[in-house]
């Protein structure tokens, strides 16, 4: 009986040691699991917007959630994974957004948590992210030309979820913050993800009526700035202008142009190709729908 | 009638009924938001009842032009129906600004008695200006929201108040208070609050947060200062295409729908905003609730209100 006593004395010391070791060697692990990891995540996400099948990557993405979901087990704090995971989180839900909307609210909610954590590796910014309104101002003084690709991400993931959630008080609130942010991506850098900080500020611009704050103006400002930046190659720009811009200018005849102009462009062969192939998704879902708005 | 001519009639019949099935329905509720939730489901159980045959077109956002515009296209008959807000309403029968008296109601308790106790008299005012009331949509009591406490009178006297242009009630009232106000259309108030040419503005929750009001004010009185609402018309033409039975049921989903809307709305702004106790001001503006009702005590008081107000003409019915 004393002798396992004795021993399980030196039980803590020997534990710790081991514990020490284990931690170590397990950092160790994922720092190089993340190194690797990394470099395959970025070839895969450059093979994904090169896709054109929409269907398979919509099926294929969730797999991908998963490793980087796994990955952060071992990095909770990671700036880049969080960003990575809101990235890839908002793009599987605006995928799976037409077909399955109830899917796509819980995966935007993901996005935006992803979003924010990203946000709040910043324990400066972190704070601020519930703050009221005029102290989140601060915010802006607090980020730096670093956090760009996670401000961008965690605000189009927010902006998102707030759009599927439109019934919702406590997420209309949340807006104004949201359009700071993207605001502040633009300044920072307008061409930004091909000139995406304008495409969204355009359809913010233009989704409310004048006489609820909205100005079309400006919108259409933003949507052309946007086709300039990505050279007319984004099929995005022209969709959501029609979805927003001639929807709430009450124009059929642009709405019915730009549509079929979209389904009329080639893909591409670049980045924008997965892009390119939801925006005809869209376009032709919207011009059957014309009716219903017009 | 002869056989060949009653072909041709039956014939006609289904086109007929066909270009007659649509109702144009307009409002400046955007898309998404539980107004326009509320319209879908509406469209969606009249179409079920009418096999498809009857059905709602629904511009959401304000698309065809603010409740002035929506007013006029329903008179032309290019519209049919709009979901109005407060203005649109009391264009049209302006004794329901009565519903909408400062302190006239502390909570929905009442507001639910008087509402009931007047439906009829509301729905013979709509049906003689050539309208059917399809349902009241709760909006919400209006608070004030402010860069500093409002305790009382005194307090606002000494700031910069805004006022809705063109809105005559608030007008008399803020002049017969001594209270400066500055007129602005709506669009024009976020930027007022931003560059403090006003301090004070008073709105419904909801609207507060819509329009981003609450990101420039710092409080919100508890007090609740009048109660605003808003309505589901059809014009009388187009309501026979509707079965007998759509009129009440959409009438309580119109009006439970946007209560929870509104009801959600305020515990969300008491947690952006501080509140500011307000203490009994009611003194400000006391109207005794038995002339409310009376004609008379507002033609004496609002002469220009009610000469204002003509309700549209349906002349090309």
């Amino acid at each position: 009986m004393s002798q396992v006593r004795r021993r399980l004395r030196h039980l803590p010391l020997l534990s710790c040691l081991f514990l020490a070791l284990l931690i170590a060697l397990n950092g160790c692990a994922a720092r190089l699991k993340k190194a690797a990891v990394s470099s395959f995540i970025e070839d895969v996400a450059k093979a994904t917007a090169k896709q054109d099948d929409v269907a398979l990557v919509a099926q294929a993405l969730p797999t991908y959630l998963l490793l980087v979901e796994g990955l952060l087990e071992s990095n909770p704090n990671d700036l880049e994974l969080l960003t990575t995971a809101a990235q890839l989180y908002a793009t599987c839900a605006s995928i799976v957004e037409g077909d399955a909307p109830k899917r796509a609210q819980s995966l935007y909610a993901r996005a935006r948590s992803f979003g924010l954590r990203a946000l709040a590796t910043d324990n400066e910014v972190g704070g601020l992210i519930d703050a009221p309104y005029v102290e989140f101002e601060q915010i802006g003084g607090k980020l730096g030309s670093n956090d760009l690709p996670a401000v961008f991400w965690a605000a189009s993931a927010w902006g998102a979820w707030i759009s599927v959630n439109t019934g919702s008080m406590a997420a209309l609130a949340e807006l104004p913050k949201v359009i700071y942010l993207m605001e502040w991506v633009l300044k920072e850098d307008e061409t930004y993800f091909a000139g995406s900080p304008h495409l969204f500020l355009g359809m913010y611009h233009a989704a409310r009526p004048p006489l609820l704050g909205g100005q079309p103006d400006k919108a259409l400002e933003h949507f052309d700035a946007a086709a300039a930046i990505s050279e007319g190659q984004s099929l995005m720009v022209p969709v959501q202008k029609a979805r927003f811009y001639a929807r709430q200018t009450f124009d059929r005849e642009l709405y019915e142009t730009l549509l079929h102009h979209t389904l009329e462009q080639p893909l591409g062969e670049g980045e924008f190709r997965l892009q390119n192939a939801t925006a005809k998704i869209m376009a032709r879902q919207l011009l059957k729908d014309v009716d219903a708005y017009f | 009638m002869r056989i060949s001519e009653l072909l041709i009639t039956a014939l006609m019949l289904p086109v007929a009924a066909g270009a007659a099935s649509t109702i144009k329905l307009a409002t400046l509720a955007p898309e998404g938001s539980n107004w326009t939730k509320v319209l879908r489901a509406i469209d969606a159980d009249v179409r079920e009842q009418t096999d498809d045959h009857v059905g709602f077109k629904i511009y959401t956002g304000g698309v065809q032009g603010d409740e002035k515009t929506m007013l006029r296209k329903i008179g032309v008959g290019q519209l049919h129906a709009g979901a109005f807000g407060g203005l649109g309403t009391s264009q049209i029968v302006p004794d329901l600004l009565a519903l909408e008296l400062p302190f006239l109601f502390s909570d929905y308790g009442e507001i639910d008695y008087v509402l009931d106790k007047t439906y009829p008299y509301y729905e013979s005012a709509y049906d003689d200006a050539g309208f059917i009331l399809l349902g009241w949509a709760d909006i919400g009591f209006v608070h004030i929201l402010s860069k500093r406490p409002v305790r009382g009178l005194y307090d606002i006297r000494r700031m910069k108040v805004w006022r809705l242009e063109g809105e005559p009630i608030t007008e008399v009232l803020f002049r017969k208070a001594n209270v400066s106000s500055v007129p602005l259309i709506i669009p024009d108030v976020l930027l007022g609050l931003q560059t403090n040419l006003i301090e004070v503005v008073y709105s419904p929750p909801a609207a507060a947060i819509v329009l981003q009001w609450f990101t420039r004010a710092k409080y919100l009185a508890e007090l609740p200062i009048n109660y605003t609402l808003g309505a589901l018309l059809i014009a009388k033409k187009r309501f026979s295409l509707l079965p007998p039975s759509i009129r009440r049921s959409s009438a309580t989903s119109v009006a439970t729908t946007c209560r929870r809307r509104s009801d959600r709305a305020v515990p969300t702004t008491t947690k952006l905003l501080k509140s500011s106790p307000t203490r009994d001001w009611r003194s400000w503006v006391r109207i005794p609730h038995r002339f409310a009702f009376s004609r008379s005590w507002w033609k004496s008081r609002f002469p220009s209100l009610l000469a204002a107000r003509s309700p549209p003409k349906l002349t090309s019915w």
